[in-house]
């Protein structure tokens, strides 16, 4: 046998073995045959194909169109490749696009796609960690040497802990094992988010010119909340002079420059400050963090900020009048005030990394928290899943049902033993990384009405922060966000989800990863300038015509 | 370490707040290796800047005995910035829920609940809220066997038994030639409590011995009154404080130690160990907490007749015991001081500062 023939017998003997790995769906053994047979030989056309097909699969429809168009070019009239190859164009340009689709780094995030596993490390990334771990521990002056090679020590950091966790396994702690994976996947998704914000082109108007001062005006200046505290943060943080009151008095202060005030209709003395600084010419904002018209009755705020009566429905409408431009947190609101013939823009809800609660590392727990917090989900709606979070929470031992913040939904999971279920009264917010700590699965049930509808993506950009996976369901911006959980509209997709969730701990924590690396571009320091280009515009057009939305 | 008591001003609480709390705070400070502050509970809720930086940097918060209302939200907030968190029971739980007068109607107004808004309709019960609160925790500490079996299963409990601060109890002894003083400490803290029959009792032996004068300390003497017997055999002290008690302790000939109920079972063991910290020969009940004591004074079962015999024994022989309590008992006493025993009291607080052992706990 020539050596040509006994290489081609063994090729074909590992497609035969990758095809059979297929069929039993062992994804990552077949992938590893075929990206190798790649490597070797990159005009092979059957690896070309099965290798487009898995990246079509996984959603990269850009890689799966250029391993087509090189299978194709070899072989052009085969009419299954030219199916492919229309199929992949007509998916767009999805995905990432790999220069080297068959490299190790791209196979490996292809199986971490496909499976939702992470992707074991690499021998390589081992071997050179242990080898740099071992010319310092031998060398005369260690700390000499961790100071030449800092830049490798940061790149090999995740390989490093790796060595760490084999260690502590084999010295019989799982414990500390735990603890350094969970260290391990903390340090890679900031590494990843790290990569994602070099890719990422920051668009810094040049139109930030306006330092003046800025009026906000909130209905409890003494204690905040989050949306306005960030406003203030961020607008310092761009050179702005920012205070909160509650009220504006002519007589006694000074005329601000522009005044974002929120939700004006839920106090008297806002629509008054409003009457008299748009009397004085002060460009207004207001803002809104909900759809008030259509919140329901039973809402537990509805009394307070609802128009239940005559006299809070008109400052409602004078509100919107006197404001040169209204900002709102969801694309739904959005459409909602400009269809209503108002000048509107979309200010996303954001997260602030200086708060330390934020980067605190959880403890390990051997269970887990499947979580509800009260607000936006409502106790209705955790009701109308409870069943299927009982069937659960039932099936598996290992799991725990945590309420937060409404005694009354606490009380839906009576029949389960107190050990299994945990309630957590609600924290300010500034807090409120502390409570998402406690869970490893968010649920976010909620009714399809209008109001819900406008639900702001808020929560489970905070869950992707902290690397927790979520079940939601479908409302707009869920399904815009739609990074690092999954959604949810039947009772079937809720008990799906959840099971998958809490049987497969990779897989939540892939999906946590993946929603820790999105939450990244809404954290204040990038995503704050939505609040300068509200103030921008409101400045130099009192009262637009048309509606601004963020690309 | 950096310890914080959180504790009541209740003047029904001072007395275990000066056990449980100042008497260990007092002995940290003195080590010169530790911080320890006590702050008062409504301070604490409210969130006075002085006690928020003070707290800030503890590294341990001991919230004392009332760990249920608005204290749940305020341990989770504290909780949520680091702080390990000792809630310490000295009570039965039916004392303890039905003492939180200082709790009552406050939650609304605190600042922690002005930040987190409205709170749903539903309200828990204290006992539930009680139970939240220790599932929080890190550890709990108890001043009894019985009591740690009745927590064990919401949080890691360790019985952290009551210690003394032995300063307190060397007051110079007051001559009284030919009188024996028969002395029962009626404090509201579920430290002493009355069987009946023992009032009774004690009177008879007052009449049928003259020279024995029963001294009733913090609460007017209940039943059938003074029966009979002229007012200098009788003493009372209705509005003793708990400072003066030690002072007075060492007066004593004879001390008692009634326990009665489910409660009185769960109670701590400083009453005897006063005692014999007082070099003061004692009856007690055959109750848990006074068990390890039972060869240092007489344990006796809660009948009439039984303690008739008990107290006639030590009014008749009463030399004989007081020499006996000097010895062994107040050495054995000495070794209970709360300076001595602070690496044992340190090494409990250190295990909040591990993970939690129970899986159901909050991390």
């Amino acid at each position: 046998m020539t050596f040509q023939t006994a290489q081609e017998a063994e090729r074909k003997f590992r497609k035969i073995m990758a095809r059979t790995y297929l069929n039993q769906n062992r994804l990552e053994d077949a992938l590893e045959i075929y990206a190798a047979i790649l490597r070797s030989d990159p005009e092979d056309g059957d690896a070309l194909l099965v290798l487009g097909n898995l990246y079509l699969a996984a959603g990269d429809a850009s890689t799966a169109g250029a391993l087509y168009t090189r299978a194709l070019a070899l072989n052009p009239k085969d009419l299954a490749l030219q199916r492919q190859c229309a199929l992949a164009q007509s998916e767009g340009a999805t995905g990432s696009g790999e220069s080297e689709p068959a490299g190790e780094a791209a196979v490996a995030r292809l199986i971490e796609k496909l499976t939702g596993k992470t992707a074991p490390m690499p021998d390589a990334e081992l071997e050179k960690a242990a080898a740099l771990l071992d010319r310092i521990v031998h060398s005369d002056n260690p700390a000499e040497m961790v100071a030449l090679h800092l830049d490798e020590i940061d790149d090999l950091l995740p390989a490093l802990i790796e060595l760490n966790i084999r260690q502590a396994e084999s010295d019989g702690r799982p414990d500390l094992a735990s603890g350094l994976r969970n260290l391990q996947q903390n340090v890679t998704l900031q590494k990843e988010a790290e990569k994602a914000e070099n890719a990422e082109v920051i668009v810094e108007s040049p139109s930030f010119t306006f330092k003046g001062s800025v009026l906000l005006l909130t209905a409890d200046p003494e204690h905040p909340n989050a949306r306005v505290s960030l406003a203030a943060a961020c607008l310092a943080s761009h050179g702005c002079q920012v205070t909160i009151d509650g009220a504006y008095d002519p007589a006694a202060d000074a005329r601000p420059d522009v005044v974002i005030s929120y939700n004006p209709h839920t106090q008297p003395r806002l629509l008054e400050s409003l009457a008299s600084l748009a009397a004085a010419d002060v460009p207004l904002i207001v803002d809104l963090d909900s759809d008030f018209e259509n919140m329901p009755i039973s809402h537990p705020l509805y009394p307070l900020t609802g128009l239940n009566t005559p006299q809070r429905a008109r400052a409602f409408t004078a509100s919107l009048l006197l404001s040169g431009l209204v900002t709102v947190n969801s694309p739904r609101l959005a459409e909602i005030i400009h269809s209503a013939g108002h000048p509107v823009q979309l200010v996303p809800d954001m997260w602030n990394r200086k708060n330390a609660l934020w980067t605190r590392l959880p403890g390990t727990r051997p269970i887990a928290n499947i979580g509800w917090i009260s607000g936006p989900s409502q106790l209705e709606d955790l009701a109308s899943i409870r069943r299927v979070v009982l069937r659960v929470l039932r099936e598996l031992p290992n799991t725990r049902m945590v309420v937060v913040g409404d005694l009354n939904a606490y009380r839906l999971f009576d029949t389960l033993p107190e050990q299994r279920r945990l309630f957590l009264p609600a924290v300010p917010e500034d807090e409120k990384p502390y409570l998402l700590s406690q869970i490893d699965i968010l649920l976010l049930p909620m009714r399809n009405q209008p109001f819900f509808q406008a639900t702001s993506d808020l929560p489970l950009v905070e869950a992707g922060v902290k690397g927790i996976p979520w079940i939601a369901s479908p409302m707009p911006a869920f399904r815009d966000w739609h990074e690092g959980g999954m959604l949810a509209d039947s009772l079937e997709e809720w008990h799906q989800a959840l099971r998958q969730l809490a049987l497969d701990a990779d897989l939540r924590a892939t999906l946590g990863k993946t929603g820790g690396v999105a939450a990244v571009r809404r954290e204040m320091s990038r995503s704050g300038r939505h609040w300068m280009e509200a103030i921008q515009q409101a400045v130099s057009v009192p009262h637009p015509t048309q509606t601004r939305m963020p690309a | 370490m950096n310890i914080v008591y959180v504790c009541s001003p209740q003047e029904a609480d001072r007395e275990s707040v000066r056990l449980r709390c100042h008497n260990l705070a007092g002995a940290l400070l003195a080590s010169g290796w530790h911080q320890a502050s006590v702050v008062d509970l409504p301070a604490f809720l409210e969130m006075e800047p002085g006690v928020v930086a003070l707290v800030h940097q503890a590294d341990v918060l001991v919230i004392h005995r009332y760990a249920f209302g608005p204290m749940l939200q305020t341990v989770q907030y504290w909780k949520a910035h680091g702080k390990r968190i000792i809630v310490d029971i000295d009570l039965h739980e039916r004392d303890l829920l039905a003492r939180a007068n200082l709790l009552e109607a406050r939650a609304e107004t605190l600042p922690l609940a002005r930040k987190t808004g409205p709170l749903p309709a539903a309200h828990a019960l204290r006992s539930e809220e009680l139970r939240f609160t220790l599932r929080l925790a890190n550890l709990v500490t108890v001043c009894s066997p019985r009591l740690a079996d009745d927590w064990s299963a919401y949080a890691p409990t360790v019985h952290l038994p009551d210690y003394l601060n032995l300063d307190r109890y060397l007051a110079v002894r007051q001559q009284h030639p030919g009188e024996i003083w028969i002395g029962l400490m009626m404090a509201g803290d579920g430290r002493t409590e009355l069987f009946p029959g023992l009032v009774d009792t004690l009177l008879e032996v007052a009449r049928l011995r003259p020279q024995v004068r029963v001294h009733i300390y913090g609460s007017p003497l209940p039943g059938s009154g003074l029966n009979g017997l002229s007012a200098d055999q009788v003493v009372l002290y209705n509005n003793l404080s708990v400072e003066e008690w030690p002072r007075l302790l060492g007066n004593l000939n004879i001390g008692l130690a009634p326990l009665s109920s489910e409660e009185g079972m769960r109670a701590g063991r400083a009453r005897v160990l006063e005692y014999m910290a007082s070099k003061v020969p004692w009856i007690a009940s055959n109750a848990q907490p006074f068990r390890e004591f039972e060869r240092y004074g007489i344990l006796a079962s809660n009948d009439p007749d039984t303690w008739m015999r008990a107290l006639l024994q030590l009014v008749d022989h009463n030399d004989q015991y007081r020499a006996e309590a000097g010895g062994e008992a107040f050495l054995y006493a000495l070794g209970q001081d709360v300076r001595e025993n602070l690496d044992r009291i340190l090494s409990i607080y250190a295990r909040s500062l591990t993970d939690p052992t129970y899986f159901h706990q909050v991390m």
